[in-house]
């Protein structure tokens, strides 16, 4: 009996023990107020800003004397990236990259967030405009940064003044939280290509409306198009699988819709996805599908399966971003896809396309400065020299020198000097961390680099004429509106790829069950989601 | 007559029974034996969906690459090595602690035992977790995969149930009588009569520290320190859409295409060589599980 007492008394000191000793930690983590610095821009008697940075020109600060880590995802094969010693060497800072594959980056960003055990820099796809608002404009555990560019950084601050970009990095309290980056992109995100192979085979014409293209299918599937000697093995269309992009298509009968729905109708968004022209676009599709004119296995294969089926010559009209993507060619070579034209309907004479972009597209939450960085400016004027044309250029084209040359007229990739191993060396993912900003300006071109998807550059030219006008205006909805925002979209846009994939596969039918559909739509509260992205949108324009 | 009806009943049984075992049988083997099959295939041929029965193209490419590639044969050494210390120190750690909690004549048993029990139901969670690991010092060090979890406490409690159903008061009376103490007895003929449960131990702690990939993505940094799982996930999960954005020359494309077409080569033969350990120890642990280790072991 004695002997259980005694353990008693030793179990409740040592529990006690505990307690006492864990709330003997220190709290001055959980009080970070969130206050907008002064930036000093005072030299002092050194010569230096804050006694470390130099304030303008190369180095920026004495070598050895400033370090800073940067937290990213992305992958490499070689110990270091090419380009980071390269800049230690110009700017006297060491920079500690952690890099970490994507899946792997994102449980480890947001427990880093949330124990404080955060880098100086985080930076890459992990990073949502959510975040922005929730640890920058909330928390302050993101720096605000627009003064450090007004003061240190003439390049970022001149990407800022490019059209548009800094009302879209600015986030609703008026700060900027992250470094731009802005790069070329596509007008049109994704449209169907044809192979103009197949069609010379058969001797057919390009088609222009959808009667003409139900008739190419309905050839390519019955003939032996890509004559290998089997008149069975073709499967007339395809869709690449990770978005088969179905709204775009019903543009062909007046209204071009993006994944979630929505689509710009003058300068209005208007969401489209129970409107008439969807509609329309489900029972073409699924007319095709029902004579097997479609992939069958278009909801369930991966984008492996869609690749290798590509690979052996076996798709007619293909749903991609570029051919590129499913038969990979050499540079130089031109592939025998050409873009699908904007096809008109019995319905619409004008057809749409969906307009992604106008030509430059601003990434808004690629990199940001945590409060855990020493001296921020000098953080902000080391990615003001990345900005520089010589550096960002070869983050793309490789080293200057070796795969990247400089010419009286500009830059020339030309790799016919390297050996294997070099190629390997310097292979675009081991230049630099591809997820993080530079700026190359969007009309620079590489000398005589044949572009990576030649019949890319053909599509914004052929699909002019029925772009719409006006992309949908970026905003940034508040912290609240943001995760009702979330569960609206997730599930409304759900909803809509699940009847949609049931509809065209012929499990339903959509004429006899539209109205439900549109009930449902209602059910999972449509007007609010509409609502909330329309107010959205006016909130940031002001 | 009779017999015979009797004996095609028997028979209409056993036919019945044989086939619908097999029918299970082969929906557990096939997955396995599509991998092996896929692993000596051609990779595209497995992606169009050809390879069904028997390997097509067949080709050792993949396995070569995994020998070449310099990760994976680190994570490979790296996971044997958490693996074996792990188990290790699991043991050290568990077999004392159950054989304790089994004896009667323990006071405060109950309360320690209750003490134990807590920390089954009320974990700390993902982040007081990783705070402890990190004031510990332990961050990016082999010890976070190996220290924290030294003993599960659901295996603990089975191995305490054992020793209480099969190490008998009696047996340590008999042994005290002839001069054995408390460690003497534990050692020399408490464990020797425990070998089926040291096995099951040694095989549920064993495929623990194998395949945990998670407690590794949060405390090791330096990819010298992966354990083969976290190199896996890391090739096998591939996020392609996101830098389509940032590509603009024919050599990025390629690059990222070689890296894909790599990695579906590899896909089929990682996972192989990953399962063989636990594949290689299961047979020498399986043997154990058998009833009956204590006959003999109490003089009538």
């Amino acid at each position: 009996m004695k002997k259980k007492q005694w353990v008693t008394v030793l179990l409740i000191l040592a529990v006690s023990m505990m307690t006492i000793l864990s709330g003997c930690s220190s709290n001055k983590d959980n009080d970070k107020k969130k206050t907008a610095k002064e930036v000093n821009t005072q030299v002092d008697d050194s010569g230096k800003v804050n006694g470390l940075m130099y304030k303008e020109g190369l180095p920026i600060v004495d070598p050895g004397d400033y370090s800073f880590s940067i937290f990213t995802d992305g992958d490499k094969t070689t110990d270091d990236f090419y380009l980071m010693p390269v800049l230690k060497e110009q700017t006297g800072i060491d920079v500690d990259v952690q890099l970490f594959s994507y899946e792997v980056a994102k449980e480890r960003y947001s427990l880093a967030l949330n124990s404080g055990d955060y880098a100086d820099c985080i930076g890459g796809w992990v990073l949502s405009s959510t975040d922005i608002l929730k640890f920058g404009v909330d928390m302050g555990t993101f720096i605000p940064l627009e003064d450090y560019f007004e003061a240190f950084a003439p390049n970022i601050s001149a990407v800022l003044e490019l059209e548009g970009v800094r009302e879209k990095m600015t986030a609703p309290d008026g700060h900027i939280y992250s470094i731009p980056y802005v790069l070329a992109a596509p007008e049109v995100d994704f449209n169907p290509y044809i192979n103009t192979r197949w069609l010379e085979n058969l001797g057919l014409e390009v088609p222009q409306t959808t009667e003409d293209l139900k008739k190419v299918l309905t050839a390519f599937k019955e003939k032996d198009a890509n004559g290998n000697g089997d008149t069975d093995d073709e499967i007339p269309f395809s869709f690449s699988p990770d978005n088969k992009n179905i709204g775009y298509m019903a543009g062909y009968f007046g209204m071009s819709l993006n994944e979630y729905g929505f689509t710009m109708v003058g300068d209005e968004l208007v969401f489209g996805a129970n409107q008439e022209p969807y509609k329309d676009i489900i029972m073409y599709m699924s007319d095709l599908y029902k004579n097997g004119l479609l992939d069958q296995e278009m909801f369930t294969q991966d984008a492996a399966q869609w690749k290798a089926k590509g690979g052996q010559d076996l798709y007619g009209v293909c749903m991609m971003y570029g051919s590129g993507d499913i038969m990979p060619y050499e540079a130089g070579e031109t592939p025998d896809w050409i873009p699908l034209p904007v096809l008109s309907s019995e319905k619409c004479d004008e057809p749409v396309w969906f307009r992604d972009t106008y030509g430059t597209t601003v990434l808004k939450n690629q990199v940001v400065v945590t409060d855990n960085a020493k001296n921020p400016e000098a953080i902000v004027r080391w990615w003001d020299n990345l900005f520089e044309l010589e550096n960002s250029i070869q983050t793309n084209g490789g080293p200057l020198g070796i795969a990247l040359h400089k010419k009286d007229n500009g830059y020339e990739i030309n790799q016919t000097n390297m050996t294997q191993e070099e190629k390997d060396t310097y292979s675009w993912i081991n230049l630099f961390p591809q997820s993080l900003p530079r700026y190359i300006p969007t009309d620079f071109k590489f000398l005589e680099n044949p572009p990576s998807y030649p019949e890319k550059d053909k599509v914004d030219e052929a699909y002019a004429p029925y772009l719409l006008e006006k992309i949908i205006p970026p905003y940034w909805a508040t912290l609240e509106e943001s995760s009702s925002l979330s569960e609206l979209q997730t599930s409304i846009t759900d909803y809509i790829t699940e009847k949609t994939a049931e509809w065209i596969a012929g499990q339903a039918d959509v004429e006899a069950e539209w109205d439900s559909y549109l009930k449902q739509l209602n059910k999972l509260k449509l007007d609010d989601y509409i609502q909330i992205r329309q107010n959205a949108i006016k909130a940031s324009k002001n | 007559m009779k017999k015979t009806v009797h004996a095609r009943q028997d028979k209409i049984y056993d036919i019945t029974i044989f086939i619908i075992l097999s029918i299970i049988f082969l929906i557990v083997a096939y997955p396995l034996y599509f991998i092996v099959i896929s692993s000596v295939s051609n990779p595209e041929a497995v992606a169009s969906g050809q390879v069904f029965l028997y390997p097509i193209g067949l080709t050792l490419k993949g396995y070569g690459e995994v020998f070449k590639n310099n990760e994976v044969m680190t994570g490979f050494l790296n996971s044997l090595f958490y693996t074996f210390c792990g188990v290790l120190l699991n043991l050290t750690v568990t077999l004392p602690t159950a054989f304790a909690l089994s004896r009667d004549k323990f006071n405060g048993k109950k309360l320690v035992t209750i003490f134990y029990m807590i920390t089954m139901f009320v974990s700390g969670g993902m982040i007081p977790t990783y705070l402890v690991v990190k004031n510990l010092h332990l961050l990016d060090s082999m010890f976070a995969l190996i220290l924290p979890g030294a003993l599960g406490v659901y295996n603990m409690i089975v191995a305490r149930t054992f020793f209480k159903m099969n190490i008998s008061e009696e047996l340590y009376d008999a042994a005290a009588i002839d001069g054995c103490g408390d460690g003497k007895f534990f050692f020399r003929i408490a464990l020797p009569l425990s070998k089926a449960i040291i096995a099951i131990m040694v095989l549920y702690y064993g495929v623990g520290h194998w395949n945990s990939y998670f407690s590794a993505l949060l405390y090791i940094k330096s990819e010298a320190k992966f354990p083969l799982q976290l190199v896996l996930r890391s090739i096998l999960v591939q996020n392609e859409s996101h830098l389509k954005q940032a590509m603009t020359t024919a050599a990025q494309i390629k690059a990222m295409e070689e890296k894909r077409q790599l990695m579906e080569l590899m896909k089929y033969s990682l996972i192989i060589i990953s399962s063989i350990p636990v594949l290689v120890m299961y047979p020498f642990v399986q043997k154990h599980f058998v009833k009956g280790v204590m006959i003999g072991s109490i003089k009538g």
